[in-house]
């Protein structure tokens, strides 16, 4: 069997995926919170590092802003008393503030138009460090520039107070980004005089802004009161460009929005879409002295660099051990789980047959053990259970085999052979039965003893087997009974009488029993309960069907010693008997209708040829019944008594009494006789034999000893065969009737008797008994053939 | 008619059949016989050369000559019979009960 790691089908592999899945989605779950925590708490801290690298910052510029108030402060005192004194100390003191302090670039006293009338209208000492860091003097107030109209001088003098200036670009000594701080002189009367300027350079604040960038793509910036970059990267914007201006050129509302709180002096940290580093973290915060904004932006994927490195490492290591779970799980399921595949292939074993297949071995103490003892018992079980299977089916088909036995068996009781009597030409008979199921309860016979035609038809109460097995005795008792008695009520009293014996099963049989005297015409007919059989007389063109009529007997086999009726009609020659069983009159269509007697006395046809006769009846009752399931059996006899149409050739006498001595007498008639129809030797022979046996009988046992009587011998032959007819008129005496003697007896045992009737049955094709009218008649027949 | 005549042969007492053994003949045949029957000295031969015809009287006289026979451990051989008759022997039995030469 192959396997593929992966397949679905398998349990081990089923549940190895559904374990890997669920503790990747924990294990999952767990690194996400985890990340998430991990990313707020950097976040918290580079929060905690921005704010108070902000706040450095704005230290550092309150110190420098501080330290040059103070140094203002300080020299205002010096510039009060130095008033009076004469004007050079006004540019030594503003030399002096440069001197001290090394933040201040420039430094101007800047009175009051007119403040000293013999200076002219502007006096205004000025100090400032040159490239070379020399201190220069000069006086500021000039015809162009007109100072006291200045923002410098005009806010402080108004606002009686110190002030900063907005920061702006000194073009004078270089590109410097500068501010002034400009402090009141004021008088005793409360009236400004004169104005004292500190310059700074802000330089520093882009240098101390770059200081405060911690990682490679952050960067800082610092806003003046209207969002004018004091301190960018990209120095060309410094006091060029306002956060406004660039939010619009880069359409960034974000920086707009960021801009605005921080000109509104907010203090805050905000994410947002930056146009240079993507996704960023901007903190700011307001240096409230001056009124400027400073803000540190950071990219976020630099920010949180480290969290997302550490979250693939995470995210390997799950890889790593769901991998590795999976080989193990795999492998340990499939060790716990192969006696299943075991299993699976002994069950496959007992579906095609092998019982005996081998089972796993199981060591373990659990569902495994269960199973192993499960299959144990269904395969304990099945075995048996073939056997039992096998063992009924082998008595099954026994029975079936043993049933079409009885079948072929039971049909050769029946006649088969048809026609029976091809040689005959004043009878013709067809019979046929057709079983409900394999054996029927059915019988009918007939056959010729002494020119007489026994015939019988019967229906044995059931079906089936039981019905076939008392049909069996039925047909032989008939054919044993009948062998030496030609008396139909006798023969069917001796059959009920043997029948009643022991009928434990209450089974019965109606019978009809007819003897045909086929010489004369006469039937005799006894019917024990049976369907009374339909005469079709169609001799001298006249056509009849009529019932026979029938005395009401009990059927055979009920009550023993019951007494049957005998009657007796005449058959005209031309007359066809039709015997049925209630098969046909019974026969049901799907709407359970009977074929019934009406129907079937219209389908019997008029014809001579028995076989038509039951073929139109068949063909007629088949399409009444169309598909309904045949019911009982069905069993049909046609007799046709037809009237033999040869011609007399030839008719002979003699009269003979009961002597022996006249024996040769009768020798010289059967040799006339045998002449006439052209016997050879031998047959004449024969024929003298038969008749001198037939004769002595009735000369020794006819008449009794010592009384004369009288032996009426006819010869009569046409073209088909040769017949004599012995008449007497002594006592009833039927030679048919003797016992049919044993020629295989030794000599011993052999009785002296009994040869005569022995003799003539042998010699003659047919011997024939009738007692009519007072006399014993006897008929003998023999064929004529071209070999006699 | 019937003639019955019955010599001693080579120690065998022989009978010889002729002519037509019928009813009418059969009881002057077994007056004829009797004297054999009741006096059996040795085997017994039939001659049946020139017996035209049997009825079953005659059969009953053979088998009288038989069974007495029998009774004093002698043989009846049956002899020259022909085909005709040999078929009523058969018809009847006799075929197994007659030793034939």
């Amino acid at each position: 069997m192959k396997h593929r790691f992966w397949n679905l089908r398998s349990f081990a592999s089923r549940l190895s995926l559904w374990v890997i899945l669920t503790v990747a989605i924990i294990l999952v779950a767990t690194a996400a919170v985890a990340n998430l925590f991990v990313r707020d708490g950097i976040l918290r801290e580079e929060q905690l590092r921005a704010t108070s690298a902000l706040e450095n910052a704005e230290e550092h510029i309150n110190k420098v802003f501080i330290a040059v108030e103070t140094a203002v402060k300080n020299h205002t005192n010096e510039i009060k008393k130095n008033v009076n004194a004469p004007h050079e100390e006004m540019y030594r003191i503003t030399r002096e503030m440069l001197e001290t302090n090394p933040m201040i670039v420039g430094s101007a006293i800047a009175f009051e138009p007119n403040y000293y009338p013999e200076e002219g209208r502007y006096f205004s000492p000025y100090s400032y460090r040159a490239e070379n860091g020399e201190i220069i003097s000069k006086q500021l107030g000039t015809a162009t520039y007109d100072y006291p109209t200045m923002e410098w001088f005009q806010t402080p003098k108004q606002l009686k107070k110190g002030h900063w200036s907005e920061p702006y670009c000194d073009t004078g000594g270089g590109e410097i980004t500068m501010t002034t701080y400009s402090y009141p002189l004021i008088d005793n009367e409360g009236n400004v005089y004169a104005i004292v300027t500190a310059d700074v350079s802000l330089d520093w604040l882009s240098q101390m802004m770059d200081s405060l960038k911690y990682y490679d793509q952050s960067y800082c910036f610092i806003l003046s009161r209207d969002g004018t970059y004091l301190a960018h990267p990209i120095k060309k914007t410094v006091l060029s460009e306002t956060i406004f201006d660039a939010a619009k050129k880069l359409k960034s509302d974000d920086l707009a929005q960021i801009g605005h709180e921080m000109v509104e002096g907010k203090n805050d940290m905000k994410r947002f879409r930056s146009p240079h580093l993507g996704q960023s973290f901007i903190f700011y915060k307001p240096v409230i002295r001056t009124g400027w904004s400073m803000a540190i932006v950071c990219s976020a994927e630099e920010f949180f660099h480290n969290a997302t490195q550490a979250g693939i490492i995470v995210a390997v290591i799950i890889l790593i051990m769901l991998i590795l779970l999976a080989i193990i799980l795999r492998a340990g399921v499939r060790r716990l789980t192969k006696p299943l595949v075991q299993f699976t292939n002994a069950v496959n074993e007992v579906a095609y047959g092998n019982l005996d297949a081998e089972l796993p071995k199981i060591k373990s103490k659990d569902e495994m053990l269960r199973l192993y003892n499960s299959f144990r018992k269904m395969q304990k079980s099945l075995t048996f259970q073939m056997d039992e299977l096998k063992q009924v089916n082998e008595q099954k088909g026994r029975i079936e085999r043993e049933l079409q036995i009885a079948s072929n068996i039971q049909k050769s009781m029946l006649p088969k052979i048809f026609p029976p009597y091809p040689e005959r030409d004043d009878i013709d008979i067809y019979g046929q039965q057709t079983p409900a199921k394999a054996v029927g309860g059915d019988l009918f016979d007939f056959y010729i003893r002494d020119e007489k035609l026994f015939f019988c038809i019967g229906d044995v109460s059931g079906k089936g087997i039981p019905a076939s097995l008392v049909m069996a005795v039925a047909r032989s008792l008939f054919r044993t009974l009948s062998m030496h008695e030609p008396h139909p009520d006798r023969i069917i009293t001796q059959m009920n009488d043997r029948m009643s014996e022991d009928n434990e099963l209450n089974m019965f049989v109606t019978l009809f029993i007819g003897v045909l005297d086929l010489p004369t015409g006469r039937l005799r007919y006894c019917n024990a309960g049976h369907n009374a059989p339909l005469l079709l007389n169609q001799a001298d063109n006249l056509k009849q069907k009529v019932f026979l009529p029938c005395d009401s007997n009990l059927p055979i086999g009920i009550m023993g010693g019951w007494k049957f009726t005998q009657q007796e009609t005449n058959i005209v020659p031309g007359t066809t008997i039709f015997l049925y069983t209630d098969g046909l009159t019974e026969a049901e269509n799907i709407e359970h209708e009977l074929f019934g007697e009406e129907r079937m006395i219209n389908a019997v046809p008029f014809a001579f040829d028995s076989k038509e006769i039951i073929d139109s009846v068949t063909e007629a009752v088949q399409a009444f019944t169309g598909d309904a399931e045949q019911s009982d059996d069905l069993t049909m006899l046609t007799i046709c008594y037809i009237k033999p149409d040869h011609h007399q050739r030839f008719q002979q006498e003699l009269m003979l009494t009961n002597d022996v001595d006249q024996v040769p007498q009768l020798n010289e008639f059967v040799d006339t006789v045998c002449e006439a129809v052209g016997f050879d030797m031998a047959t004449t022979m024969q024929m003298n034999l038969a008749m001198e046996e037939a004769v002595v009988n009735v000369m020794n046992y006819a008449y009794p000893q010592g009384t004369t009587g009288d032996i009426h011998i006819v010869a009569a032959a046409n073209d088909k065969r040769l017949k004599f007819v012995i008449s007497d008129s002594g006592m009833p005496f039927d030679p048919t009737m003797r016992k049919e003697v044993d020629t295989t007896l030794s000599a011993e045992e052999r009785p002296i008797g009994g040869l005569g009737i022995h003799l003539i049955t042998q010699l003659m094709d047919s011997i024939n008994y009738e007692r009519r009218e007072s006399r014993n008649i006897l008929t003998l027949r023999k064929k004529l053939t071209s070999d006699n | 008619m019937m003639k019955t005549t019955i010599q001693e042969e080579n120690n065998n007492q022989v009978v010889y059949f002729e002519g037509r053994l019928d009813t009418s003949a059969s009881s002057q045949v077994q007056m004829d016989v009797q004297p054999l029957i009741n006096d059996i000295k040795s085997d017994i031969i039939l001659n049946c050369e020139k017996l035209d015809y049997i009825s079953s009287s005659g059969l009953r006289i053979f088998l009288s000559i038989l069974k007495s026979a029998k009774a004093c451990n002698k043989h009846v051989y049956i002899q020259g019979l022909n085909t005709d008759l040999r078929q009523v022997f058969t018809m009847t039995g006799f075929i197994n009960l007659f030793e034939f030469k």
